[in-house]
C-alpha cells in the first residue's frame, strides 16, 4: 500500500462520506467505504457498485453498523484558520514524524472535585472560567461536584490527598488525562506544588492554564500570542480570546471528524472542500 | 532647479521617515489575532493575515518598532562596549561559546512581597535603591504588603544555604552567592512570571551583607545574569560589587537594553549577534 493509499484506508476507517440529497431526511443517501473496511465488515452481497477516486477504489454500501448518530453539515474553515488549529490539536509523535496521535476530546460531562486544601476563592474563580468555556462551545458540560465518587476530574495540590500515581513523580504543577480507543477523554487529574505557585492568583492562573490544555490534550503553540490560552507562553492577562474560542468551538464541532490524526484531517479537508469548489454543499459528517 | 530640490528633500525626507516606520527585527513573531473592529486606522494598514467568522474578522497586525523602540534600540546595539558587557552578563561569552544559549525576562510585573523576617530598615533601602528602573521600558517593579498581591517573595530561609561552591573553589560568605539562592518560574520562551529568594540570614556572620546580597540577587534574576569579576566594582553584576545607595549607570543602560522589547520567542546569543548585526545597517541615521 503506497503512502496515498494508506491516509485513505485510514481516513476512511473511520470517515463515512455521504452524499445526501436536498432531502433533508436523507432518505437518498449514499455512503462509500474503503476496500479495506469492506472487507471486515460486510458480505459481498452488500455491494452496490464502486467508485475510484484517484487510485484508491470505494464501495457503496446501503448502510453501515458503526453508522449512529446524528449527521451533521461538514463545517467548512479557511486555511489560515485550519493551519493555527493544526498546530494545537495533534500532538506529535516525535518532532520529525509525519503524521501525529490523534485529537483528544472530552465526550462526558466533565465533573470536578477539589481538594481540601483549596481555597474557595480560588475554586469560584475557576468555576467562573469553566462557566465562560461552557458558554462558548454547547457540547462541554463541566460543573463541580463535592463527592468523590461522582467526579472524574481531581484538582489538587502536592501535599493534600495524591489522587494520582502518575503526576506524584512531578517536580512541576501538571495535568494528566486518560482516554479510550476513541480518543475520548474520561478521566483527568491535576496537581498544583503548592511552593511553586505560592499565592492564590498564581495556582489560579495555572489551575485555569492547565485545566483548558486538558480539554483536548492541546500543544501550547509557540506562534500565538501569550494572551492566548493556546500559546506557549505566560500572561498575567490570559483570557479566553474570540480566537480560542473559535478554535475551542472547532475542536468540539461535530462538523469534524473526531479521533483523527493530523493526516487523516488534513485528507479528509482537502477531499470535502474540493467538493464544495465542485458545486456540492450537501457533506455530512457523523461522529460515532 | 530650486523647485527640484525642494521636491528632492521632501522625497528623501518621506522615504527615511517610511523606511524607519518598517523595521522589524523578528523578535515578536507571535500573533494575535484581535477582532478588526477594535482597529483604528493606522492599524489597519499594518494587518498581516486574517480570517472570517460567524461575526466578526480576526485579524494579524504586523510587529514593527515603534520610533522609540527604534531609537533605543540604536543606542544601546552601536554601543559596542555595552554590548560587549551585555553579552558577558547574559550569556557569559567568554567563558562558554555556546551561541545556542538563550536570555530570560520577566514579561509579568513584579510585585516584590518582603517576609516579615527581613528587617524593615532594609527593606526601606532595598526599596529606595530599585525605584528608578520603573522608569525603564517594559519593566515595572512594585512592591506589596501581602503576599496574595505578589509574585516574587524574599525571605529567609528555613533550611541552611552553605556558601556558593563552584568544583573545587570554595567562596566565603562575602561572595555574592553565599548564603542566598533564588529560583524563578518560567515559561517555555524562557519568561519568568513568579519568583523567591531565600537567604540564610541566621548563618550570615557579617549582618551587613544582607542588604547588599539581596540587591546584587535581585538584580541578577531581573535576566538570570550572571556574575562576572570583569565587571566594575560599581555595578551589581559584578563578584567585587560594593554597596553603593543607587544604581549604576552601567546597570541602568544593561537593564535598559534587556528590556528594550520583551521578546516573545526564545532569544539565543547568536540572535543577539544577527542583531548587533542589523543595528550597522538600520541605525545610521539615528
Amino acid at each position: 500500500m503506497n503512502k496515498h493509499s494508506k491516509v485513505l484506508f485510514l481516513l476512511f476507517s473511520f470517515l463515512f462520506v455521504f452524499g445526501f440529497s436536498q432531502d433533508p431526511k436523507f432518505k437518498k443517501k449514499k455512503i462509500y467505504v474503503s476496500k479495506e473496511n469492506f472487507k471486515r465488515k460486510f458480505e459481498a452481497s452488500d455491494s452496490l457498485g464502486n467508485i475510484i477516486i484517484g487510485k484508491d477504489t470505494l464501495i457503496e454500501v446501503l448502510s453501515h453498523p458503526d453508522l449512529e448518530g446524528i449527521p451533521v453539515r461538514y463545517e467548512y474553515k479557511d486555511s489560515t484558520f485550519l493551519e493555527e488549529y493544526k498546530k494545537v490539536a495533534f500532538q506529535l509523535y516525535h518532532k520529525d514524524s509525519a503524521d501525529t496521535k490523534t485529537m483528544k476530546y472530552w465526550k462526558t460531562p466533565i465533573k470536578i472535585y477539589f481538594s481540601e486544601g483549596m481555597d474557595k476563592k480560588v475554586i469560584k474563580n475557576i468555576m467562573s472560567f469553566t462557566k465562560e468555556i461552557e458558554g462558548a462551545v454547547d457540547s462541554l458540560n463541566i460543573s463541580r461536584v463535592k463527592n468523590i465518587n461522582e467526579a472524574n476530574y481531581f484538582i489538587y495540590y502536592d501535599d493534600d490527598f495524591q489522587f494520582s500515581q502518575k503526576l506524584e513523580k512531578y517536580r512541576k504543577s501538571d495535568y494528566s488525562i486518560y482516554w479510550n480507543k476513541k480518543s475520548q477523554i474520561y478521566k483527568g487529574y491535576m496537581r498544583i506544588i503548592r511552593k511553586r505557585m505560592f499565592s492564590n492568583k498564581l495556582a489560579q492562573e495555572k489551575i485555569k492554564d492547565l485545566f483548558f490544555g486538558s480539554l483536548g490534550w492541546f500543544k501550547r503553540s509557540h506562534e500565538l500570542g501569550c494572551n492566548s490560552y493556546f500559546s506557549n507562553c505566560y500572561s498575567e492577562n490570559k483570557q479566553m480570546s474570540e480566537f480560542d474560542k473559535q478554535l475551542l468551538q472547532y475542536h468540539y464541532s461535530y462538523g469534524i471528524c473526531k479521533g483523527t490524526t493530523k493526516l487523516s484531517f488534513e485528507a479528509q479537508h482537502k477531499r470535502h472542500k474540493k467538493s464544495l469548489k465542485d458545486g456540492r454543499t450537501d457533506i455530512y459528517i457523523i461522529n460515532n | 532647479m530650486f523647485k527640484f530640490l525642494i521636491l528632492l528633500i521632501v522625497l528623501s525626507f518621506t522615504i527615511n521617515t517610511i523606511a524607519q516606520t518598517v523595521v522589524d527585527l523578528g523578535l515578536n513573531k507571535k500573533k494575535d489575532f484581535i477582532s478588526i473592529k477594535k482597529l483604528d486606522k493606522n492599524e489597519r494598514q499594518i494587518i498581516k493575515d486574517y480570517f472570517i467568522t460567524d461575526n466578526d474578522t480576526l485579524v494579524n497586525l504586523k510587529n514593527e518598532l515603534t520610533e522609540a523602540e527604534l531609537k533605543l534600540f540604536c543606542s544601546c546595539y552601536t554601543n559596542d562596549s555595552l554590548v560587549k558587557k551585555y553579552k558577558k552578563a547574559v550569556f557569559y561569552y567568554e567563558w562558554n561559546d555556546d551561541k545556542l544559549q538563550k536570555s530570560n525576562q520577566w514579561n509579568s510585573d513584579i510585585k516584590v512581597y518582603f517576609a516579615p523576617s527581613i528587617p524593615r530598615n532594609v527593606r526601606t533601602k532595598f526599596i529606595k535603591f530599585y525605584n528608578p528602573l520603573n522608569t525603564i521600558n517594559n519593566l515595572k517593579i512594585d512592591f506589596v504588603k501581602n503576599i496574595e498581591d505578589s509574585n516574587y517573595v524574599i525571605k529567609v530561609s528555613n533550611t541552611i544555604i552553605p556558601n556558593l561552591t563552584i568544583r573545587d573553589n570554595k567562596y566565603d560568605e562575602t561572595h555574592p552567592l553565599s548564603k542566598i539562592s533564588y529560583s524563578m518560574l518560567t515559561d517555555k520562551t524562557r519568561k519568568f512570571y513568579a519568583g523567591t529568594m531565600q537567604i540564610d540570614l541566621d548563618n550570615l556572620d557579617d549582618k551587613s551583607l544582607l542588604l547588599p546580597k539581596l540587591k546584587q540577587v535581585f538584580f541578577l534574576s531581573l535576566g538570570s545574569f550572571i556574575i562576572n569579576k570583569s565587571f566594575s566594582e560599581t555595578s551589581l553584576v559584578s563578584s567585587q560589587y560594593i554597596n553603593s545607595e543607587t544604581i549604576s549607570i552601567e546597570d541602568f543602560e544593561l537593564i535598559k537594553m534587556h528590556y528594550f522589547k520583551i521578546y516573545d520567542q526564545l532569544v539565543s546569543a547568536s540572535k543577539i549577534d544577527e542583531l548587533v548585526q542589523t543595528s550597522k545597517s538600520i541605525c545610521k541615521n539615528e
